[in-house]
């Protein structure tokens, strides 16, 4: 939920609405604004999960390296933006893939309880 | 008849010969925003009317333990190829933080009837029943077992210092992720594993400070701080934005 569907809004406007790659970053962006701020509001409001401490933890990386990343953005050829996206695409997938077939050290994990 | 009775009696029910008076290192503990842990020290004396029986050994065992709360265990198995979550048991209740130090070996401190009795060790603190699984004490030691490496469920066996079998100390760690509430203090002594005195205290654990504001806010105000969060969020980037359009100049 946090990514805002970037990874797949992303790749949808470049292959199926055919947008110039440069625009769709900065338009993927504007609309993961407002999912993101709808989301943390109605997470805040119904299961009082947002943990503000460490979101602004988060945050100091988060801005900086949005700042580091547009920098390089403006320098780059659209191709090499598409590349790299996909590549941290497949890196993701192939992470997931991981985890999912190779037998974890611990078959056990906690969770709340209570509420079954 | 009635006189040998009453002899029973005496004897199944001794005088306390040994008692425990007990000093702790602080009445409270506080969590605030940079809480990284702390230590409890446990200490005391035993105090007794008659000399120190011989030929017998006295344990001291310490246990701190955190409010209860129910735990859903869940357990991945092999389903076409990839691993997922297939079952789960509901444990009823068990500690937050649970911590039992002792001055002897566990097996010379504390008999298992006695064990049982008291529910001293992790095992016997824990409640689980009514679980749908056949082999749900799998889950219980994989509890235990996880809570342990979090260094949330700790054993510690020689812990306690016991000097001239009269005063005693222990220092329990408690990590930074603690849960609120009330943490009760529990002090048993023991001759030859059974359990002659025990003493009962409460430590309250709360949120202090910022920590405490931000809980209350986020419970009690729930709109106003989603709204702070993305103001927060908005005034980072805005700031980072213009730190850097200054570094460039």
């Amino acid at each position: 939920m946090g990514v805002g569907g970037g990874f797949i809004m992303v790749p949808a406007m470049i292959y199926l609405l055919g947008m110039p790659t440069k625009v769709v970053v900065g338009t993927s962006l504007f609309q993961i604004i407002f999912v993101t701020a709808f989301t943390t509001m109605l997470h805040a409001t119904t299961n009082y999960t947002v943990d503000v401490v460490l979101a602004v933890l988060l945050l100091v990386g988060g801005v900086s390296g949005a700042q580091i990343g547009t920098r390089i953005g403006v320098k780059m050829k659209a191709e090499q933006l598409r590349i790299l996206l996909a590549l941290m695409v497949l890196a993701v997938c192939g992470k997931l893939a991981f985890d999912l077939l190779v037998q974890p050290a611990e078959l056990y994990s906690l969770g709340e309880g209570g509420h079954s | 008849m009635i006189r040998l009775l009453a002899l029973f009696v005496l004897l199944a029910l001794p005088a306390k010969a040994e008692e425990i008076v007990l000093g702790l290192s602080r009445d409270q503990v506080a969590i605030t925003a940079t809480f990284e842990g702390s230590d409890i020290l446990v200490f005391g004396a035993i105090k007794r009317e008659a000399p120190i029986p011989d030929k017998s050994e006295l344990g001291v065992i310490v246990t701190v333990a955190g409010p209860d709360e129910p735990v859903l265990v869940r357990r991945k198995d092999k389903r076409l190829g990839i691993w997922v979550n297939t079952d789960e048991v509901e444990v009823d209740a068990a500690p937050s933080f649970y911590a039992v130090a002792t001055n002897l070996p566990m097996r010379d401190a504390l008999k298992d009837t006695e064990d049982l009795r008291y529910g001293i060790t992790i095992p016997r603190v824990i409640r689980s029943v009514g679980a749908r699984v056949g082999d749900s004490a799998e889950f219980t030691r994989a509890l235990i077992r996880i809570r342990a490496a979090e260094e949330l469920y700790q054993v510690l066996e020689g812990a306690v210092d016991l000097e001239k079998e009269t005063l005693f100390r222990t220092a329990i760690s408690l990590p930074a992720n603690l849960t609120e509430g009330d943490y009760e203090a529990h002090i048993f002594l023991t001759r030859n594993g059974r359990v002659v005195d025990e003493y009962i205290t409460t430590i309250p654990v709360r949120k202090v400070g910022l920590e405490r504001w931000l809980y209350n806010l986020a419970h009690d105000n729930a709109f106003l701080y989603g709204l702070m969060s993305l103001t927060i969020a908005i005034a980072a980037g805005w700031g980072a934005s213009a730190a850097f359009t200054l570094l460039r100049r």
